[in-house]
């Protein structure tokens, strides 16, 4: 129960997020609605659903903030403009322990949800996609096992070895988010507004 | 010559079409979206409340004062399709049973391709 105070509080401090005049108007009762659903589902789903809809209807509100309607694919594109900034500082600083794990941590947050903003925004959705969320998860790991079994056969090629081990990382990243996002979001549609 | 209303997008359909019932408030309204769509449709409170917004600045919904006395003293703000917004659920609402109307006859027909 503790639990679940805690992650209402962290909920309420994220609708701080919001343009001012929308936090003014519905802060409150976007609170209400979120209580009210805890009581009658899962408290894990509803604040994984509640989390994804911030992540997707923050930017959307501040574009809104200043025209008059939001352009389609501004948040996916948002989004991926954020994973190939953490993309490139991960490359960039990959000598340094500390500018790699930021960079990956950035690409993979944002790549997955630049992934899921881009299938929102299409206009038939299909699940096939996300299917196959366990083939991203394993093929992640597979990819480190050949970078090692390479390194211990000798190969000399640390930059390919680098971005090998950056890429499986960045795909089972995504592979997780999608499978979390998929069981989350389970027969449920999300809709464009 | 007036150009036809584009039709809505499909959280700002679902939202009209459920207060063709009447006015709801937001946890009841989304409750009702979910009810009309077999549980596909969940919206998340920023959907809800943005489309919300959208559709009270557009005109087509407005907000009603509290219509119940709740001894917790939490307000609850409910809303209403406007008789404009009425219409246009009831367009939209026409538009779909001519479609549904149209492929099932052609599919009834034996234009199954």
């Amino acid at each position: 129960m503790s639990d679940q105070r805690a992650a209402t509080r962290a909920y309420g401090i994220l609708l701080g997020l919001y343009p001012s005049r929308f936090r003014r108007e519905y802060r409150a009762d976007m609170l209400q609605l979120l209580r009210d659903q805890c009581i009658e589902e899962p408290a894990w789903r509803v604040y994984c659903r509640a989390a994804l809809d911030l992540a997707f209807t923050i930017p959307t509100q501040h574009v809104e903030a200043h025209m008059n309607r939001s352009p389609k694919h501004f948040v996916p594109l948002l989004y991926t403009a954020i994973a190939a900034a953490g993309a490139m500082l991960a490359i960039v600083g990959g000598t340094n322990t500390t500018m790699l794990g930021i960079g990956l941590g950035i690409a993979v947050v944002a790549g997955s949800l630049g992934a899921i903003a881009w299938r929102r925004a299409a206009p038939v959705r299909s699940t096939a996609a996300t299917d196959g969320w366990w083939k991203l998860v394993v093929a992640g790991p597979c990819i480190v096992v050949g970078v090692i079994l390479a390194a211990g056969a000798g190969v000399e090629a640390w930059f390919l070895g680098v971005t090998l081990v950056f890429a499986a990382f960045v795909l089972t990243g995504i592979g997780l988010l999608m499978g979390i996002a998929r069981l989350a979001s389970r027969r449920s549609t999300t809709l464009r507004t | 010559m007036p150009s036809k209303p584009r039709p809505l997008p499909a959280a700002s359909l679902h939202i009209a079409l459920a207060l063709l019932d009447g006015e709801l408030h937001g946890y009841a309204l989304m409750r009702r979206v979910s009810e009309l769509s077999d549980g596909a449709v969940k919206m998340g409170a920023g959907t809800l409340y943005g489309t919300l917004n959208r559709l009270v600045d557009d005109g087509l919904i407005a907000e009603t004062t509290d219509r119940v006395t709740r001894t917790d003293s939490e307000r609850r703000r409910y809303y209403e399709l406007t008789p404009d917004g009425r219409a246009i659920a009831l367009d939209e609402l026409s538009r779909l049973q001519t479609l549904v109307r149209r492929v099932s006859g052609r599919l009834a027909g034996g234009a199954t391709a």
